[in-house]
């Protein structure tokens, strides 16, 4: 694991637990993972990339309850996409500072939340991530996976 | 009394969570909370309502935090509302800027609620003070 992927899995786990209230346990293979959810975000700095965050719809239920501290009776779907962005946003900001700089600014975009398109997934889950940190997690048992692209 | 507070923030998960906090943290001293998505939409309510306090993010569409900020701030009106700014953007560059325009604080996501009924306490106590010392504190 690279210094890197070593701060990401502090930060990411530092914020799982406190923010979204959850277990969380770094998990080095998904097997067969497939995310409802995809979300991502760019950074702008001293260094710019994007950050990605692929999830389930029950960890996204599980983020949005325990976010918004409301009953899953009393959910809905906006709930899920915005409390997906915000925890993007957030891990995002933290990432950044803590491995590029912690001195200047980054500006980061808005975050950007879809639905998985399940069959173009399969045919693109084992498209080349070289150069990119990818980090996965499970979170309460439900699998998530973030990946680090900086731009050259 | 009662405090009137603005939370100005695009995601309805951070208003939510920051209200709840709110509510925790003042209890029946606090009176309405207005909410805004944008720098823009936040304006116009401060031009219509009696603001206590700011609680301001800065990543938003339309009008950001640092635009809002420095409209208020520029505004003899506006001027001296306390602000504090709840944002992802950490780095000390950023915060010194926010500073320099006359913030009262600055608190970091992911935040606890312990520390917004802090950084509300040490405000709110300042308003008090400089209320009784002159009667030309915050206005609640």
């Amino acid at each position: 694991m690279s210094l890197n992927q070593l701060t990401m899995t502090d930060v990411i786990s530092d914020i799982i637990e406190t923010l979204a209230m959850m277990t969380v346990e770094p998990a080095e293979k998904f097997g067969e993972f497939t995310p409802d959810f995809i979300g991502h975000i760019d950074f702008d700095g001293s260094v710019t990339g994007r950050l990605f965050l692929e999830c389930t719809d029950e960890f996204a239920s599980i983020l949005a309850e325990n976010l918004l501290g409301i009953d899953i009776d009393g959910l809905e779907e906006a709930h899920k996409w915005d409390a997906i962005g915000e925890f993007l946003n957030i891990i995002c900001g933290n990432i950044v500072t803590e491995i590029f700089d912690n001195e200047k600014s980054f500006t980061l975009s808005s975050p950007q939340v879809n639905f998985v398109e399940k069959e173009t997934w399969q045919a693109n889950k084992d498209s080349n991530t070289d150069g990119q940190e990818v980090i996965t997690f499970l979170a309460d048992g439900f699998p998530i996976r973030f990946v680090l692209k900086v731009n050259n | 009394m009662s405090v009137n507070i603005m939370i100005v923030d695009d995601s309805v998960t951070i208003r939510m969570m920051i209200k709840k906090a709110l509510y925790i943290s003042l209890g029946d001293e606090l009176g309405q909370v207005y909410e805004a998505n944008d720098g823009i939409s936040a304006l116009a309510q401060i031009a219509d309502n009696n603001m206590d306090l700011l609680m301001i993010d800065l990543n938003m569409p339309r009008m950001n935090g640092v635009q809002l900020i420095s409209r208020l701030k520029t505004n003899p009106k506006y001027s001296e509302i306390p602000i504090v700014v709840i944002s992802t953007e950490g780095s000390e560059q950023r915060i010194k800027e926010l500073e320099e325009m006359g913030i009262s604080g600055y608190i970091r996501k992911p935040f606890r609620p312990e520390q917004i009924r802090e950084i509300l306490s040490n405000i709110l106590e300042v308003c008090y003070e400089s209320q009784s010392a002159d009667d030309d504190g915050c206005d609640f």
